[in-house]
């Protein structure tokens, strides 16, 4: 027994040695489920097809307007991918200690986590050769009306915009909430489109 | 009937669908050790501090993107060590350049993404990180990069403003890029 302890020192010391801080481990990338044409080949839409989506979802003619795309084609998601998706934006908060849930109880930033979800799904897109973009975007709105959790109280606002085969849907991490583009209360808000 | 439109308004809102994340997650991927976050020395800006930083320096009048009212600053040594640490994340993350699925501007925004990671990571709640990117018209030669549209990391630290190219590490504070005037828009 009294020789067991020394062994048990030794082989706890570079344990409590390590700094958890410089520790960083993340959950692997997601690769979302590519729609696919009748053909079987990945579905793409471009410019034309985004903003005839944005113009039937309610977006001012102005925020359509200013829509820059950086990318030719887009792949498109099938809607039954986003719960992994907002899975591993979960799960990649919770490997930096920050607490998503309650994100908005201090400075909240939401153009952060919209563009950490386009992130992972490109690195595991790239990953797979899916040799597409993938189809995930930011709005920047004002709050004009309550949608769920979130108050109509003229704040600016962002959430990931995610087009699907369902369509372009609006989701916003901290509250989960998913809605199609056209029943997103503040679509008619919507200032800023970056994809 | 104005008050049940109101009503049926706010029940509508209460009602919205709510994801279930999938938290069966594939395996984890271990990074290099990252270079820990400076909180107390990182410095708060506000955006409009920020916007005439950057029309001083760029001498142009470039569209700024953000969501957030300020964020937090670096310092140059900070923003050094990230960078030299974002090269090594090439091999765990498999990173290579790819058109479309993986070129410029997701470069640009994955240096942005594990930036701010690294800055919660090391306890920073205050604010967002101020390093965003820009998309540019690129006329002269930077960092082996020419002609064209592209896309590059902006950075605003507590000694002014830097581009980074995220594809190979070049910095250059922005008084010293000479596509400076030709920055389109500028994503905080």
């Amino acid at each position: 027994m009294r020789g067991a302890l020394p062994l048990l020192v030794f082989l706890a010391l570079p344990l409590a040695a390590r700094d958890p801080a410089a520790d960083f481990r993340m959950p692997g990338f997601p690769m979302p489920k590519l729609a696919a044409d009748d053909g079987g080949s990945p579905k793409r839409f471009g410019l034309l097809r985004f903003m005839r989506e944005l113009y039937a979802g309610g977006v001012a003619n102005e925020a359509v307007s200013d829509l820059n795309l950086l990318d030719d084609d887009y792949a498109v998601i099938e809607r039954s991918s986003l719960p992994r998706l907002a899975g591993w934006l979960e799960g990649t908060c919770q490997a930096v200690g920050f607490a998503l849930p309650a994100a908005r109880g201090g400075p909240y930033d939401g153009t952060v986590l919209a563009r950490l979800l386009e992130t992972g799904a490109s690195l595991a897109a790239m990953r797979e050769k899916a040799q597409l973009a993938m189809p995930i975007g930011i709005i920047i709105c004002t709050r004009v009306k309550p949608w769920g959790s979130l108050p109509g109280d003229g704040q600016r606002d962002a959430y990931a915009l995610i087009e699907t085969d369902q369509g372009l849907q609006v989701y916003d991490p901290p509250s989960r909430q998913l809605a199609p583009l056209a029943e997103f209360p503040n679509a008619s808000s919507i200032a800023t489109i970056q994809f | 009937m104005l008050a049940l439109g109101a009503w049926a308004g706010a029940a509508r809102a209460a009602d919205a669908a709510r994801l279930t994340p999938d938290t069966a997650l594939t395996a984890g991927v271990e990074l290099p050790a990252p270079p820990p976050w400076p909180v107390p020395q990182a410095e708060l800006r506000s955006s409009a501090a920020l916007e005439a930083a950057l029309r001083a320096a760029c001498g142009g009048s470039p569209q700024l993107i953000h969501q957030a009212d300020r964020f937090v600053l670096p310092d140059v040594a900070w923003l050094t060590a990230y960078t030299r640490w974002f090269e090594r994340l090439r091999k765990p993350l498999h990173i290579e350049y790819e058109e479309q699925t993986f070129d410029c501007d997701k470069f640009a925004r994955c240096f942005v993404a594990f930036a701010d990671l690294l800055a919660r990571k090391g306890g920073e709640r205050r604010a967002s990180i101020g390093v965003g990117w820009t998309t540019v018209q690129a006329d002269a030669a930077f960092a082996g990069v020419s002609g064209g549209g592209h896309a590059l990391v902006i950075a605003a630290t507590t000694s002014g403003l830097y581009i980074i190219e995220p594809q190979n590490g070049t910095m250059t504070p922005l008084e010293r890029y000479p596509n400076r005037a030709q920055l389109q828009q500028v994503n905080f």
